[in-house]
């Protein structure tokens, strides 16, 4: 019984892995129907490279600077690309909140349909012992007090945050240096 | 019947450059081939793919040996990224010679790829725990 158990326990693990992947390749192809192939978005993202360039060099050439002038004249400079480099990014988070309601809409369904059917089923045994705040996620809507049970919902979060953001890099469309998907893990400004 | 060798020839030609100038500019297979040589010169934007692309790499390694192990406890957390963070800054600071402070500092490389490392080492981690227990235990 234990050995069917873990058989399929195991292979309904794989399959949201799995369904993971083929979401976030989906994500990925409407991003680039909606947005990725136009050219706003082109000529927006060579504006944006093409100013966090010119900014590094600026900061970097500040470093050699003797006198100090020239090094008030660099900073007016390097804050004033700071700023067209800030209103770049905010731009382009307009052009792309039209695949975000998509790409959103998309997630939210195929989520619904993989909880609705994996609904209170132990999809794998977790090898640690999970935090009292992750074990809500962990344990959702399972029977029982063995918290190293472990739910849908746990593992499709993180094959979100693992394949998403590596399938847009592979594939080139990660966001550009200085925004994140992460920006809790950026230090205050 | 003297032109289909050479037409052949041409095309055999064609596919050759063709290959070659796809060798040339495959960017993983460049920046994987600058990973291995020692001291190389890295933009900005070059050295964050690397350490992005290697931290990935570590955690689907440490994911599979700790499952296969196996490694319990959340021990296996810290012991992760203990070996995430030190075999990186290894790399970069003793192999590749590169002055953290040039590239933003060592929190900036530090986090380069770590929230997608960490959440691809559980997956690998419980994948691998999972499949031990179903097919190494019975």
């Amino acid at each position: 019984f234990f050995f069917f158990f873990f058989c399929f326990m195991f292979l309904d693990c794989i399959f949201i892995i799995l369904v993971s992947i083929g979401t976030g390749f989906l994500a990925e192809g409407i991003s680039w129907l909606l947005i990725y192939r136009t050219e706003s978005y082109q000529k927006l993202k060579a504006s944006i490279d093409k100013t966090s360039k010119k900014l590094e060099k600026s900061k970097d050439s500040i470093v050699s600077l003797s006198s100090a002038s020239k090094v008030k004249s660099k900073g007016k400079k390097v804050l004033r690309q700071e700023e067209s480099l800030k209103s770049s990014n905010t731009t382009m988070t307009w052009v792309k909140m039209k695949s975000f309601l998509a790409v959103g809409f998309t997630m939210i369904t195929i989520f619904g349909l993989l909880s609705s059917h994996f609904d209170g089923r132990v999809v794998a045994k977790l090898p640690f012992q999970p935090l009292w705040f992750i074990s809500g996620i962990t344990h959702r809507n399972l029977l029982g007090k063995d918290l190293t049970d472990c739910a849908m919902v746990f593992i499709y979060i993180l094959c979100s945050m693992s394949f998403r953001s590596n399938i847009q890099k592979f594939l080139g469309f990660a966001p550009p240096k200085g925004t994140s998907n992460f920006p809790f893990l950026e230090p205050p400004k | 019947m003297s032109q289909r060798p050479s037409k052949q020839a041409n095309n055999l030609k064609e596919k050759t450059q063709n290959l070659e100038t796809e060798e040339e500019t495959s960017p993983l297979k460049a920046l994987f081939k600058k990973v291995q040589t020692p001291k190389s010169q890295w933009t900005p934007t070059e050295l964050s793919d690397a350490i992005h692309w290697m931290r990935q790499v570590i955690g689907i390694i440490c994911g599979l040996i700790w499952g296969l192990i196996p490694i319990t406890g959340f021990i296996g957390n810290f012991l992760f990224i203990g070996v995430n963070y030190t075999v990186v800054y290894l790399w970069y600071e003793k192999y590749q010679d590169i002055d953290e402070e040039e590239y933003g500092g060592r929190y900036d490389l530090f986090k380069e790829g770590l929230p997608s490392s960490i959440a691809l080492f559980l997956i690998s981690w419980i994948v691998s725990y999972n499949f031990r227990l179903e097919y190494l235990s019975f």
